[in-house]
């Protein structure tokens, strides 16, 4: 049963959104697809998520986009990550992976 | 750095909103474009693999709105979404709109026309230094009665007892000969006393105001209005060096007042007076002026109201003989000016208030009609995820938009209404140059557009948080009329109808008044008779030389073609007039009074008053002859009853200086009715001009006979020929009727007007109510006649459904109608507040013209041909 990523914590979304974005810049769909990809279909962005997430973090300025030609040779959206973006990436993955040594520590020794 | 880009972001979703929308589409589709594409490879059909996409893709539109929303579009971004929104929709329904503007443009008009006038008349504070603080001064007669104006030794009097006021003065006014570039004309002119201006509290525009020793110094100096001075003078930048001659003086004019300025009413001219003898030693009967005052700091109007009381008291108490001096009454000076028509401006406002809800209460309905179609609409939207707080605010800016649009127009027609009223003089109103449609009254029509569109907005709101949208959708849309809905439909409709029935009862009741007023004999036949109103430079006048112009003028007059009679009077009837106590011969003081007029031989029958008994004054009387008078027949039975008053004798005491001459009966005269046709006439006596020539330099003539036109420039004409200086105001004596009915007229044509807009409003109401609600039930109709009703029991159902409605409404307008009539009884003349046959007529009028605008839509439900519309279910 493929999780849906934007039932997991606040946040997290946005932290794999702008990972998957880190390599090369790619449209909405394509960022879902890779999350889905990666995580061997365990996690599964509900599109009522992932356009909400990409525009506000368009808005706060960690990712930019611009209209480009896709693949199908039709109007594409493509986001990008911005200098912003990769700070913030750096600092929420940090954040992320502490958390999740801290869960892992609790749930083997507790 | 991320700040500003949210700007630009923001700034550019602000800028181009459509675009934004656009491109959202455009990624989306993009995106089931590919996840399309992609199942594909994966083996499955294109069509099983755009099912599966489009499935997984979920409530597209759903998500698109949160797009929207965390697209950070903020408040007032979404409001400017809002009102597109509003606008596209209702171009996309230009009838609807086009009644629904119309509508409030007239509830918004009336009532934003309605507070210019009362915000500019009653509210707002006069253009003086502290206002409020300013009063007048008024005596009492010994009958009670309020008298408005005093004698200078009594208000010596107060002036001198009296420790309430920082200033305290005396002012009269008169109509003068003022000649400007040649030309006399008649201006209003004040005589006051130094402290006036003081009173008042008025720095003058420009140069001064008067100062004590202007009446010491003896040279004559005059204070001019802002309008006079813009009007006469050109509104030249300095004080002009040329004197302006008033009667056959020169006065220097020392200074001009500030604009705005309406006390004393009409006033152009201030010069100052010492009232000085004749006035300070002469009878305190001689009630010819006017007193105001303004409080001293600290004092209030109470304090000064009983300081005055004990004054009048002691002044009685000193001059026991005193007629009029005998009370004293303290007002503030807005209440003196504005008193008299405030009962009728706040009779007309509340009729305004009432067309405003009519037309409240028809948007509402069409709104209400409205929500049920886009029950469907807004059942979709809520399901998809949009807050039910959007969908309110939707709804409510979509009103309001329709409501400002309104109130737009609505200003135009205030603005149109204002100039009519206060300018066309369709009625004189006190501070009526103040009215204007002004930035006050622009943020009233502001306020009251958004206020209303809110009201009006909010009823579908409520119905719309009622619906059960499952149900809603599960019906198509269609039958979303639920009982509950159609019966607030029907509640506004009877709100409608029956404020629609108040109005017109008040009006019905004020028509029938005015016939009543109008159907009385007010004594003299006005139809057919020129007036000129002049006044005589009393230094060129004096003695008999008045006498012997009106003596040459009144031969020249007759010359006119056409004119067969010439005479004058020093007071036309419905102006104003003279009383006076008098003594009649052989009879104790019986403590009441006589007008008295003066009048020419042939004023009689110039004016066509009949003579009863005795004779006409002829030219037998003379200066030097027996005092005779003619007594109207009010007086002759009021003195003399059962008796003839032919050779009987009285004193006139208040007309005299000192000695009081006999004056002897030589006939009777019928009675006019000087003071308008609703009073009774006055008990009132005439004398000969040529035996008071001090009262004959201010007359008027009355030519009778010829085509008006024609006879008012002779008039003039002639009364240049002799002497230029010599002003006259020329008019008809069925002019001076009218105007006397002027106010009671248009009372009424507001009642009437008001009346009539609702019911028109109330009309479109039910006709739109009607004609949804038809086209709601169609199928219900058709499945009745399928199963065979006839078409005229669906017609009849209709029908039956408005009389029911209107009956009801009629019913509860008529109570509440009976009790209000009873706070506009001031207004009604010889008809019951509870007049039956206004009440039966206007019931009539409301049922009938409810069944008028039944008619259409119940033609329509009753022609439904029920296979078809069954068949396209």
């Amino acid at each position: 049963m493929p999780l849906p990523a934007d039932e997991l914590l606040q946040g997290t979304l946005d932290l794999l959104i702008l990972r998957t974005l880190s390599r090369e810049p790619m449209h909405g769909w394509a960022v879902s697809h890779r999350i889905q990809e990666i995580s061997k279909d365990a996690l599964r962005v509900n599109q009522g998520s992932l356009y909400p997430a990409l525009h506000r973090l368009e808005e706060e300025g960690l990712i930019e986009s611009e209209w480009g030609v896709s693949e199908l040779g039709r109007r594409a959206k493509f986001y990008e990550m911005t200098a912003a973006g990769r700070r913030q990436l750096a600092r929420e993955s940090a954040t992320w992976r502490k958390f999740s040594e801290a869960v892992q520590l609790v749930l083997q020794f507790a | 750095m991320r700040i500003i880009r949210k700007v630009i972001h923001r700034m550019h979703t602000l800028v181009r909103p459509r675009r934004f929308e656009r491109d959202l589409d455009e990624e989306l589709s993009f995106h089931l474009e590919m996840q399309t594409r992609w199942h594909e490879s994966q083996g499955l059909d294109r069509q099983s693999a755009h099912a599966l996409a489009a499935r997984e893709f979920g409530g597209a539109i759903r998500f698109r709105e949160e797009v929207l929303d965390t697209r950070g579009l903020t408040w007032a971004q979404d409001i400017t979404r809002d009102i597109r929104f509003a606008l596209r929709s209702y171009r996309r329904a230009p009838g609807f709109t086009a009644v629904a503007v119309i509508t409030l443009a007239l509830g918004i008009g009336t009532t934003t026309a309605a507070f210019s006038i009362i915000d500019a008349v009653l509210i707002r504070p006069l253009a003086y230094e502290k206002p409020e603080r300013i009063v007048t001064l008024t005596g009492r007669d010994s009958l009670g009665r309020e008298i408005p104006s005093v004698s200078v030794p009594t208000f010596d009097d107060w002036r001198g007892q009296s420790r309430s006021f920082s200033a305290i003065a005396l002012y009269g006014t008169a109509r003068r000969a003022v000649i400007t570039a040649g030309e006399a004309a008649h201006v209003e002119t004040a005589n006051v006393s130094p402290d006036f201006f003081r009173a008042l509290g008025v720095q003058p525009a420009l140069g001064r105001t008067l100062m004590p020793d202007d009446v010491t110094k003896g040279e004559p100096v005059v204070v001019v209005s802002h309008g006079f001075w813009a009007r006469a003078l050109g509104s030249p930048r300095t004080l002009p060096d040329a004197p302006l001659r008033i009667g056959t003086d020169a006065y220097r004019i020392v200074g001009v007042l500030p604009p705005g300025l309406e006390y004393p009413a009409g006033v152009d001219l201030f010069v100052p007076d010492a009232f000085g003898a004749p006035w300070r030693t002469a009878s305190r009967n001689n009630i010819n002026f006017n007193a105001i005052a303004r409080l001293a700091d600290g004092v209030t109007i109470e304090q000064a109201r009983s300081e005055m009381r004990t004054i009048a008291a002691r002044v009685h108490a000193a001059h026991p003989d005193d007629l009029y001096g005998r009370g004293v009454s303290v007002t503030t000076l807005q209440r003196r000016m504005v008193g008299p028509v405030e009962s009728y401006l706040r009779l007309l406002a509340g009729a305004v208030i009432a067309v405003l809800l009519v037309a409240c209460a028809n948007l509402a309905n069409a709104n209400l009609a409205r929500g049920a179609v886009r029950g469907r609409e807004i059942a979709i939207r809520t399901a998809l995820g949009a807050g039910r707080w959007r969908l309110v605010r939707q709804l409510l800016v979509e009103s309001v938009a329709l409501s400002v649009s309104g109130g737009i127009a609505g200003v135009v027609l205030a603005w149109a209404l204002v100039r009519l009223v206060a300018q066309t003089s369709a009625v004189e109103l006190p501070r009526a140059g103040e009215i204007a449609v002004n930035g006050t009254v622009l943020a009233f029509a502001l306020a009251l557009s958004v206020g209303v569109g809110l009201v009006v907005g909010l009823a579908p709101v409520l119905q719309a948080g009622r619906s059960a949208l499952a149900a809603t959708i599960a019906a198509g849309g269609r039958s979303t009329g639920t009982r509950r809905r159609a019966t607030s439909r029907d509640v506004l409709i009877g709100i409608e109808l029956a404020l629609a029935i108040v109005l017109l009862v008040g009006a019905g009741l004020l028509i029938r008044s005015f016939r009543a007023v109008i159907s009385r004999d007010i004594g003299f036949m006005p139809d057919g008779a020129v007036t000129a109103e002049l006044s005589l430079p009393p230094a060129r006048y004096s003695g008999r030389r008045a006498s012997q112009f009106y003596g040459e003028l009144f031969s020249t007059l007759r010359t006119i073609p056409g004119v067969t009679t010439v005479g004058a009077t020093n007071f036309l009837p419905l102006g104003s007039s003279a009383t006076g106590f008098i003594d009649v011969e052989g009879q104790a003081d019986v403590g009441a009074g006589a007008g008295y007029r003066v009048v020419s031989d042939d004023y009689f029958r110039a004016m066509g008053i009949p003579l009863l008994r005795g004779r006409f004054f002829g030219p037998a009387d003379d200066s030097g002859t027996t005092r005779v008078t003619l007594v109207n027949r009010a007086m002759a039975e009021r003195y003399w009853p059962g008796q003839d008053p032919i050779g009987k004798r009285f004193k006139a005491k208040s007309m005299e200086w000192k000695d009081t001459p006999w004056l002897t009966v030589v006939g009777v005269v019928g009675n006019v009715r000087h003071w308008g046709l609703e009073q009774d006439a006055p008990v009132e006596h005439y004398v000969l001009y040529r035996q008071r020539p001090e009262f004959a330099l201010n007359m008027a003539v009355v030519a009778r006979g010829g085509d008006a036109a024609t006879v008012m420039n002779g008039v003039r004409e002639r009364i240049r020929a002799i002497d230029r200086d010599v002003p006259a105001d020329i008019g008809t004596l069925t002019a001076r009727v009218d105007r006397s009915l002027a106010e009671r007229r248009f009372v009424m044509n507001g009642l009437v007007a008001f009346g009539a807009l609702a019911l028109a409003l109330a009309a479109i109401g039910v006709y739109g109510v009607l004609s949804f609600s038809v086209a709601q039930r169609t199928r219900e109709i058709a499945v009745r006649m399928a199963l065979g009703a006839h078409r005229r029991g669906v017609l009849a159902l209709v029908v039956g459904h408005v009389l029911r409605v209107s009956i009801v409404s009629a019913a509860i307008g008529l109570l509440a109608a009976r009790a209000l009539s009873r706070l506009m009884s001031a207004f009604l003349f010889d008809v019951s507040p509870a007049d039956p046959r206004t009440y039966v007529v206007v019931t009539a009028v409301l049922i009938t013209v409810a069944l008028i605008a039944a008619y259409a839509p119940a033609r329509r439900a009753a022609t439904v041909d029920p296979m078809l519309t069954l068949r396209s279910e």
